[in-house]
C-alpha cells in the first residue's frame, strides 16, 4: 500500500502531516519525493545507512571513428549535439538520455558517460522508522529520475507514505507512480482551495482515490469545506492552527511529540486515512 | 530602457511569495505583473485580471501510435528509456513521453509520429495595477520550465511595448527548472523565507541556485516572530553570505484574513508593513 | 570569410537583435564579395537548446565570426570548439553599424559567458 501525501500549494503541511503519521506508524516506510527541497530528514534525523548517487547519461564521440555524417545532430530533438564538417560536439547539459544517437550512428562512434544529478539517502529515523529521501543537485533541472529510483526501492514494501513535491508537474506525477491512495493536505484559504482543485484533477485523471485533511484549520475561510462538500470529497481530519505547534515545527519537533492531544489527532487521522485506503483497494 | 525584472522565490513552499508579490504591486510604478508559478498559480485570484486573451502553449512534442499501422512488434516498448510505452498493444503514456522521437525512428511500419503537445494555457489580461500575464500548466506536464519562460517573455514584451520599466514576477517553490527559468538573467531576485529549520535548509539551496543563475539576491523573513531563534539563525546565514536582509515581517492574522478576502495585505495592514520597513524594500527593489 | 550578425531583419539596415540563441535572423556577410544573405533563425521557437541550435546554424553556414549581444556558457564553449570568434555588438544599433565597427576593429571579443544557465526566454 503506497499512500502519497500531496497538496498543490506549497507550505500547506505535506511534510508536517506525512512525518507526524510516519512517526506514529512504525511499519510505514517514509519516502521523501520532494527532491528539490526535501525536509523529512530535518524532522526524522535519520542515521544514514545507505547512499546512492543517481546519474543520467550523455553522449561522448570517438572522433577517430566519427565520419561527420551529422546524423546524430539532425536526429537529436534537444539540440544536444552540434555537428560540423570536422567536429561533433555533444552538450551534456541538454541531453535527455534517450539513447537514440548511439543507436543510429552508422560507425558506432557514440558511447555514453554518466553525470551525477542527485543522491538518495536511506536510514533509520529517531523514531526507529525507515526513511528514504532524495535530493537533487543544485543547478539540475528535473528530479524525476531520482523519484523513479525512490519508487523502485519501495516497490514491494507493504506500507509506504510518500511525501510528494508541491505543484502538479512531472515531479508530482512521478511521485504518484504505483500509488494506491492519496491524502491531499490543504489549508482553508483561497490559494489552498485553488491549488487543491488542480491536484484533484490530476488524481481523478489517474484514477487514484483520495481523501483530504485540512491543516491550519481556523486560519482562513470556509471555501474549502464548501468545495469538498460540493464535490463529495471526504474530509478525513482537521489539524487546527496552533502557534505552539508552529514554533515546535520551526525547530524540528513534530506535533505528535508535544502532547497527547496532538498524538490523538494524528492517530485519528491515520485511522481514517488507512480505513479509506483499504476500502478503496477492495473496490 | 532596461527592464527591471523583480522575481520572488522561496525554496520552501508556503513562506509567502504570493503574499509579498501582491503586496509589492501597488507600490511599484507602472508594473507589468507575471505569475510564473505555473503549476499552482494564485496571484490572479487576488488581482482578478479582466479581458484575458488566452493562448495555448506547446512546449514539447509527444509520440502517437497509429494502431492501424502498428504490427505490435514492441520494438518501441523495448527501447523507450522513459517508460513511456505500455504494451500490449503498444500505447504511449503521454505524461512520461519526452518527445525524443526514438520510437518514431525505430518503428518498422512508420506507425509513430510526433505531435505538438499542449503544455498549458497563457492568459494575458489587465488588472487595476497594470497588465498581467499568467498561465496554467496541464497537470503532469514535463516542460513547465518552457511555460515559465513563455510567461516571462510575454511580460517583457508587454513592458517594452508600453514603456513600463518594472516587471514583477511571482515565482514557484523548489530549485528546479521552473525556478531557474524564472530567474535566469533577472535584475532582482527576492527570496522570501520563514524562521524554521525547513525554511533555512531550503533557503540555502535556493540561494545557491540564485547565485548561479541571476546574481546576488535579497531576502525577506516572513512570519519572523514564529521563532525568534530561527529568525536569528537565518539572519546570521544571510550576513555570512552577504545577502541583504530587506525586512522581517511578523506573523499577523490580519494578513491571512486579507488574503482570504482577496485583498492586498500591504494595503489592508499598512501599519504592519510600514513598521517593518516596507519603504526600504520598495526602494531597494526598484533602484536600477 | 563569413561574419554573422544577430538581426531583427533581413538587410544591413535592420536593427541588431539583443538575443543570440533566439535572435530573429542571422545576417551573414561575406567579407570577400561584400554580399550577404539572411537566415531565419530556426532556434527562435525551439523548444529548448536554442543557443546550441543557433551555433549549429552558424556552423552549417561556415561562419567564422559572429557579432552577438552575449552568449551563454554552453554556446560560448561550442563556438570556441568550432573556431568561431565572438565579438560584442558594443552598443551598435543596426547591422551596418556593427559591421563598420567590426571592420574598424572597434569591437571587443566576448571571452566570458553572459548570464549563466539556460535562457529559454
Amino acid at each position: 500500500m503506497k499512500i502519497a501525501v500531496l497538496s498543490g500549494k506549497g507550505g500547506t503541511g505535506k511534510t508536517t502531516v506525512s512525518n507526524n503519521l510516519a512517526a506514529l506508524v512504525p511499519e510505514a516506510v517514509l519516502i521523501d519525493c520532494d527532491v528539490e527541497e526535501p525536509n523529512s530528514h530535518i524532522f526524522m534525523v535519520p542515521l544514514i545507512s545507505g547512499e546512492l548517487e543517481i546519474q543520467t547519461r550523455y553522449p561522448v564521440i570517438d572522433e577517430e571513428k566519427c565520419i561527420h555524417c551529422q546524423k546524430c545532430a539532425h536526429f537529436c530533438r534537444f539540440n544536444a549535439i552540434i555537428a560540423g564538417p570536422s567536429l561533433t560536439m555533444p552538450l551534456k547539459d541538454l541531453c535527455h538520455d534517450c539513447g537514440g544517437c548511439e543507436l543510429l550512428c552508422p560507425v558506432g562512434a557514440i558511447s555514453y558517460e554518466n553525470k551525477d544529478i542527485g543522491r538518495i539517502y536511506s536510514g533509520t529515523s529517531r523514531f526507529g522508522t525507515r526513511l528514504i529521501y532524495g535530493q537533487l543537485h543544485i543547478a539540475e533541472l528535473v528530479g524525476v529520475k531520482i523519484i523513479n529510483e525512490l519508487n523502485r526501492q519501495v516497490k514491494n514494501m507493504s506500507l509506504v507514505i510518500a511525501d510528494s513535491p508541491p505543484g502538479t508537474s512531472c515531479a508530482t506525477v512521478a511521485a504518484l507512480d504505483d500509488c494506491d491512495f492519496a491524502l491531499i493536505v490543504t489549508e482553508p484559504t483561497p490559494f489552498g482551495v485553488s491549488d487543491m482543485k488542480m491536484v484533484v484533477e490530476l488524481l481523478r485523471g489517474k484514477n487514484i482515490p483520495f481523501t483530504v485533511v485540512i491543516n491550519k484549520a481556523g486560519l482562513g475561510n470556509n471555501e474549502v469545506y464548501q468545495y469538498c462538500n460540493g464535490e463529495n470529497i471526504l474530509i478525513s481530519g482537521e489539524i487546527p492552527f496552533d502557534r505552539s505547534v508552529a514554533r515546535a515545527y520551526a525547530t524540528g519537533e513534530l506535533a505528535v511529540e508535544i502532547d497527547e492531544e496532538h498524538r490523538s489527532l494524528y492517530l485519528d487521522l491515520w485511522r481514517n486515512v488507512f480505513a479509506e485506503s483499504e476500502m478503496n483497494l477492495e473496490d | 530602457m532596461k527592464i527591471n525584472e523583480i522575481v520572488v522565490i522561496s525554496g520552501k513552499g508556503g513562506t509567502g511569495k504570493t503574499t509579498i508579490t501582491a503586496s509589492l504591486i501597488p507600490y511599484i510604478e507602472n508594473p507589468v505583473i507575471a505569475d510564473c508559478d505555473v503549476d499552482a498559480p494564485d496571484l490572479h485570484i487576488l488581482l482578478n485580471p479582466r479581458n484575458e486573451e488566452e493562448e495555448l502553449f506547446s512546449g514539447s512534442v509527444k509520440a502517437k501510435i497509429d494502431e492501424n499501422l502498428c504490427t505490435q512488434c514492441n520494438l518501441c516498448y523495448e527501447r523507450c528509456r522513459f517508460g513511456a510505452i505500455k504494451t500490449s498493444p503498444p500505447r504511449i503514456d503521454t505524461a512520461k513521453c519526452e518527445g525524443c522521437a526514438l520510437c518514431e525512428y525505430l518503428c518498422p511500419s512508420g506507425a509513430i509520429r510526433l505531435d505538438d503537445a499542449k503544455t498549458g494555457t497563457v492568459y494575458k489580461g489587465e488588472t487595476e495595477y497594470g497588465p498581467m500575464i499568467h498561465a496554467r500548466l496541464v497537470p503532469g506536464e514535463e516542460t513547465s520550465g518552457k511555460l515559465v519562460s513563455k510567461v516571462r517573455s510575454e511580460a517583457k514584451k508587454r513592458a517594452k511595448a508600453e514603456g513600463k520599466q518594472n516587471v514583477i514576477i511571482d515565482g514557484s517553490p523548489g530549485i528546479g527548472c521552473n525556478v531557474i527559468s524564472s530567474i535566469t538573467g533577472a535584475s532582482k531576485v527576492l527570496i522570501v523565507t520563514e524562521p524554521t529549520l525547513s525554511g533555512l535548509h531550503d533557503m540555502k539551496r535556493v540561494l545557491e541556485t540564485a547565485r548561479r543563475f541571476s546574481g546576488k539576491p535579497f531576502l525577506i523573513i516572513n512570519k519572523c516572530d514564529l521563532s525568534p531563534d530561527m529568525s536569528e539563525k537565518i539572519e546570521q546565514e544571510a550576513a555570512e553570505q552577504g545577502v541583504p536582509l530587506l525586512m522581517k515581517l511578523p506573523f499577523n492574522e490580519g494578513v491571512v484574513r486579507a488574503i482570504s478576502e482577496m485583498r492586498i495585505p500591504s494595503l489592508v495592514e499598512k501599519e504592519l508593513f510600514k513598521a517593518a520597513g516596507w519603504d526600504r524594500v520598495i526602494s531597494d527593489l526598484t533602484d536600477t | 570569410m563569413k561574419i554573422a550578425f544577430c538581426s531583427k531583419g533581413c538587410d544591413l539596415e535592420a536593427q541588431v537583435d539583443e538575443r543570440f540563441g533566439r535572435a530573429d535572423f542571422f545576417l551573414i556577410y561575406n567579407k570577400e564579395t561584400g554580399e550577404y544573405t539572411s537566415v531565419e533563425n530556426m532556434a527562435k521557437e525551439a523548444k529548448g537548446g536554442a543557443g546550441a541550435l543557433a551555433v549549429q546554424q552558424l556552423v552549417d553556414n561556415e561562419v567564422s565570426v559572429v557579432i552577438a549581444p552575449e552568449a551563454g556558457p554552453q554556446a560560448l564553449e561550442a563556438l570556441k570548439n568550432f573556431n568561431i570568434t565572438v565579438y560584442s555588438q558594443n552598443g551598435a544599433k543596426t547591422v551596418q553599424e556593427a559591421l563598420n565597427l567590426w571592420s574598424d576593429e572597434k569591437l571587443d571579443p566576448i571571452e566570458e559567458p553572459g548570464k549563466k544557465g539556460l535562457h529559454k526566454v
